[in-house]
């Protein structure tokens, strides 16, 4: 890798170890290998958001040709958001891709991705059920996101009614995940939830 | 006004109480005169004794204002001495305190209402209070820097003001011998003087090496009076608020009075000296009269009717062009106000309410109006007057880079297409002056006969010099064409006879240039250059008298020779005939074509038209350079550089610095430049250089790129001040058009 690239990782990671969001538990950063080629970040779900309470992992690869191009970030922790694949993790943010500008940092990257979380922009989606979900049952698309975020990024607020539904449907042998998938995609409907699954 | 001569230079003078003696100082000098109504008396002489030493020169005296048989002086070895009248010996001398300061004593002082507290202030930076009870010093005060001036507040017992070398004021009370009471900055570089106001408690005036007069009011600075030169003194006026008193350090060697709430121009002013002014003393309670000494070694009484008034002498209108054309007229109401009585707000009060007003007040009322004028429509004469075609010159003349020929080419369409004919032919005429040969059109017959390469220039260059002669005639800024030029004022250089003969060669001209190329020498004079006459003559006489002759003599003869010409070809008239008087053949020398360049080019640059002197110069290079006068070029050149720098035109300014090849000149491109520097985080200036921002502790300079500070070379982005690494910068902009920081502008790099 470039030398370019390994310095400013070694000073960014320093920047988010020292910053005061880390200090407040807001965001995180941590080495998978010493190569400092692949990070692992966690952004705490902001507040007033469905996502609220809950720890979020990310993957952040960083290319060689870095700071030149942006780095390559994407969702391990499962997350119900417009700009937000549902299945592949994958985020749609503009300073990711054709905005990206050398000033940016780690933390600035993972501050922005909160931010993100906190304001969807559905007219501009990666998962298009969730944008289409997130536009017309609005209070739908935030049951639905906290269950998510309960379920997988350990949010505190539980969704009661999602948690039986995906129960039900998880005794009658479906797969937990496909389930949980299958309802939040047809608006929790198990009907055609089920339909969805077995067709 | 009466004044004394005494037989040294005086640095200060003192009045005692009651204003009936005045005592001066100097190197030499040590004296008290008594005041009478029309001279000065000699009291005493005080520089007597065994052995005059330092300690009888003075750089300042004080007389105490108790007790009226008590002096002090500040002698220039850093000695104080007291002085007693009331001593029976000869000698005067009371008490020296050596020793006190280590430095140069400036000020003594005593206190206004104790008489036995005596103050001194030394360039060492100190001040020391002596008990003149006791003999001995009770107190010293360290200001950090030489003291220049010091005076007691007369309205506060325990307190003073000193003025410091650094530019401070320092206010101390002299029971805290510790520290200042208050301390603030003043002026920029020494304070030399300063003054409490009697009347308003709060009211200090300062002045100092910065030819500024400050009044303060506690630390608020309120009035500014801006002089000419340092000032070294300034008193209140007694009874008049706003009247201060000052005198200069050097260059100006008069004593103004100011007003402060009027600054640049003083209200009275005392030219009687002949060197600088150094001490100024009004008289008690009396705003009429004052005291000076000076460096010439005179010390006069002023009367205030006896000052001039220098703002009644200021030209109260005043006009100004701007380079865009517009025009800024600004004159007194006074003058507005004569000519319409109805605005004068006086006359329409009742009789019992007209009061003159006070001179002083008079001197304040002073208004002006200011007007200025666009100019919005775009007759041809305005346009000239805005100088468009200055500004477009100055863009698009090629000065260098091909070869000369195409150069005035070049510069000659460029003023054709502005209507600048006049210039147009004087580029072509260079063309041909200096490289035409190589290019002219098929010879004369007779030249190819002759194949005399000498007769051939000389009839060349006669060509051109008639050319030359109609470009001088043109000269007239309100040609609106060649022609109209011509006639007016051809009988300067042909006589009466031959308008005819010059509108002639003004349409051969016009002809050619609305010809491709120019060919003018071969095609435009051929039928006047009757070989036979001309070029016989020439060939011997040439020889003869080449450089004999001065161009001057040439022209004018040669001129003739053409006339006749012009006459037996015409065969026009009877007035011709005179001109065929002058032998035919006389002095026909090569022709030195330089003088007349040079002549031409001191006419365009004294006509106001630098620019065509300047490209012309730069284009010839030393082919005219040593023709012409090193100072004119330089001046020349300067006065090009200042227009373009009004037009903002700045890279074309330095072009020019840099082709100018004259040392002043390029000197400009040698100054230093300055530029100022701030935290790219908190915005603070930077100071000093460093790595880290003295506020927010953040790194400079850092690459926008790779985050890690830029040492070396630092690409810069001049739109956006955004930049880093050469190399990053490079490859950045390689794949985006935007800054590297996100900033939104797009970066270029060339």
């Amino acid at each position: 890798m470039a030398n370019i690239a390994v310095a400013r990782i070694k000073r960014e990671f320093k920047e988010v170890v020292k910053s005061e969001e880390v200090a407040k538990c807001h965001i995180k950063v941590e080495l998978v290998d010493d190569s400092f080629t692949s990070l692992r970040g966690e952004i705490l779900g902001p507040p007033d958001t469905p996502y609220e309470g809950g720890t979020f992992i990310l993957d952040i690869r960083i290319p060689e040709t870095y700071p030149f191009n942006p780095p390559k970030v994407q969702f391990l922790t499962k997350i119900w958001h417009p700009n937000i694949s549902s299945v592949t993790g994958a985020i749609c943010l503009d300073i990711l891709k054709d905005q990206w500008a050398a000033a940016m940092t780690l933390r600035t990257v993972l501050l922005s991705l909160q931010a993100l979380l906190a304001a969807p922009e559905p007219d501009d989606p990666q998962d298009a059920v969730v944008a289409r979900q997130y536009k017309e049952t609005s209070d739908i698309f935030s049951q639905t996101a906290r269950h998510w975020a309960s379920n997988y990024a350990s949010a505190p607020h539980r969704e009661p009614v999602m948690d039986d539904k995906v129960a039900q449907l998880k005794n009658m042998g479906f797969d937990e995940h496909k389930a949980r998938v299958a309802l939040s995609t047809h608006n929790w409907d198990i009907e055609q939830a089920m339909e969805n699954i077995l067709s | 006004m009466h004044h004394t001569i005494l037989e040294g230079p005086l640095n200060c003078l003192a009045l005692n109480r009651d204003c009936s003696q005045v005592v001066v100082a100097g190197r030499n000098v040590f004296k008290i005169f008594s005041i009478e109504d029309q001279e000065f008396q000699e009291k005493v002489n005080l520089r007597v004794g065994r052995n005059i030493n330092l300690n009888y020169s003075a750089s300042d005296v004080a007389w105490n204002p108790i007790q009226d048989h008590l002096l002090a002086s500040a002698a220039t070895n850093g000695a104080v001495v007291v002085w007693d009248l009331n001593r029976v010996s000869r000698s005067k001398q009371e008490h020296v305190f050596n020793n006190v300061h280590k430095r140069f004593v400036n000020k003594v002082v005593f206190h206004v209402h104790e008489s036995d507290m005596l103050l001194s202030g030394s360039q060492d930076g100190y001040m020391k209070l002596f008990d003149l009870r006791k003999a001995d010093v009770s107190s010293s005060f360290h200001g950090r820097d030489g003291v220049k001036d010091i005076q007691y507040n007369p309205s506060h017992y325990f307190t003073f003001a000193a003025a410091l070398e650094n530019g401070n004021i320092q206010i101390w009370d002299m029971r805290n011998t510790s520290r200042w009471e208050r301390q603030f900055t003043a002026h920029n570089g020494p304070v030399f003087s300063l003054d409490w106001h009697t009347d308003e408690k709060m009211w200090i005036a300062t002045a100092g090496r910065d030819r500024m007069i400050k009044q303060q009011n506690r630390v608020r600075n309120t009035h500014t009076v801006q002089t000419i030169a340092s000032v070294a003194k300034i008193k209140w006026r007694p009874q008049r608020k706003f009247h201060i008193s000052s005198c200069s350090l050097l260059l100006d060697f008069s004593v103004n009075v100011w007003d402060i709430r009027r600054p640049y121009v003083p209200f009275a002013s005392f030219n009687e000296h002949k060197d600088c002014v150094t001490g100024i003393s009004w008289k008690q309670n009396n705003p009429h009269v004052f005291f000076s000494s000076s460096k010439d070694s005179t010390l006069y009484q002023h009367m205030f009717r006896d000052a001039t008034r220098p703002a009644n002498d200021a030209n109260p209108v005043g006009i100004s062009i701007s380079v865009h054309g517009s025009v800024a007229y600004a004159s007194s109401d006074k003058l507005n106000s004569s000519t319409t009585p109805r605005s004068n707000s006086y006359s329409r009060l009742p009789a019992v309410w007209k009061r003159t007003p006070e001179r002083s007040e008079q001197f304040m009322m002073v208004t002006s109006l200011l007007n200025e004028f666009e100019i919005i429509n775009s007759a041809e004469a305005v346009e000239d007057f805005c100088m468009s075609w200055f500004i477009r010159s100055a863009r698009e003349y090629k000065l260098s880079g091909r070869s000369m020929a195409e150069v005035c080419e070049h510069n000659a369409k460029l003023a054709d297409s502005m209507k600048r004919h006049q210039i147009a032919q004087t580029w072509r005429m260079l063309k041909l002056l200096y490289c035409g040969k190589s290019k002219k059109a098929p010879p004369s017959p007779v030249a190819t006969a002759i194949n005399n390469p000498k007769t051939e220039v000389t009839k060349d260059t006669d060509a051109e010099r008639t050319e030359k002669q109609e470009v001088k005639k043109e000269e007239k800024p309100d040609t609106s064409t060649v022609g109209h030029g011509i006639k007016n004022h051809s009988d300067f250089f042909f006589g009466d006879g031959d308008v005819d003969q010059a509108v002639y060669e003004y349409d051969s001209h016009r002809n050619m240039q609305d010809g491709q190329e120019w060919s003018l020498p071969s095609e435009a004079f051929q039928p006047r250059h009757e070989i036979k006459e001309t070029s016989q003559p020439l060939d011997p006489l040439s020889e003869n008298t080449k450089g004999e002759s001065p161009s001057s003599v040439n022209e004018s003869e040669l001129n003739s020779k053409r006339n006749e010409q012009v006459a037996l070809s015409a065969q026009s008239g009877i007035k011709q005939e005179i001109l065929l008087t002058p032998p035919f053949n006389s002095h026909l020398s090569p022709w030195h074509f330089t003088t007349l360049v040079r002549d031409m080019l001191q006419s365009y640059a004294e006509k106001g038209d630098v620019q065509t002197a300047v490209t012309a110069i730069i284009v010839l290079g030393d082919r005219i350079k040593p023709h012409l006068d090193e100072l004119h070029i330089e001046q020349w050149f300067m006065s090009y550089i200042d227009l373009l720098g009004r037009f903002e035109m700045w890279t074309r300014a330095t072009e020019i610095i840099r082709m100018s090849g004259h040392p002043a000149v390029g000197a400009l491109n040698q100054l230093s430049t300055t530029i100022h520097t701030h935290c790219s985080q908190c915005s603070k200036p930077l100071l000093r250089s460093g790595w880290l921002c003295d506020r927010c502790n953040g790194q400079l300079n850092v690459c926008s790129v790779c985050h890690l500070p830029v040492r070396g070379l630092y690409a810069w982005c001049q739109g956006c001040s955004h930049g880093g690494h050469l190399h990053h910068i490079r490859d950045w902009l390689k794949t985006y058009q935007h800054c590297p920081t996100g900033c939104g502008h797009l970066c270029e790099y060339t």
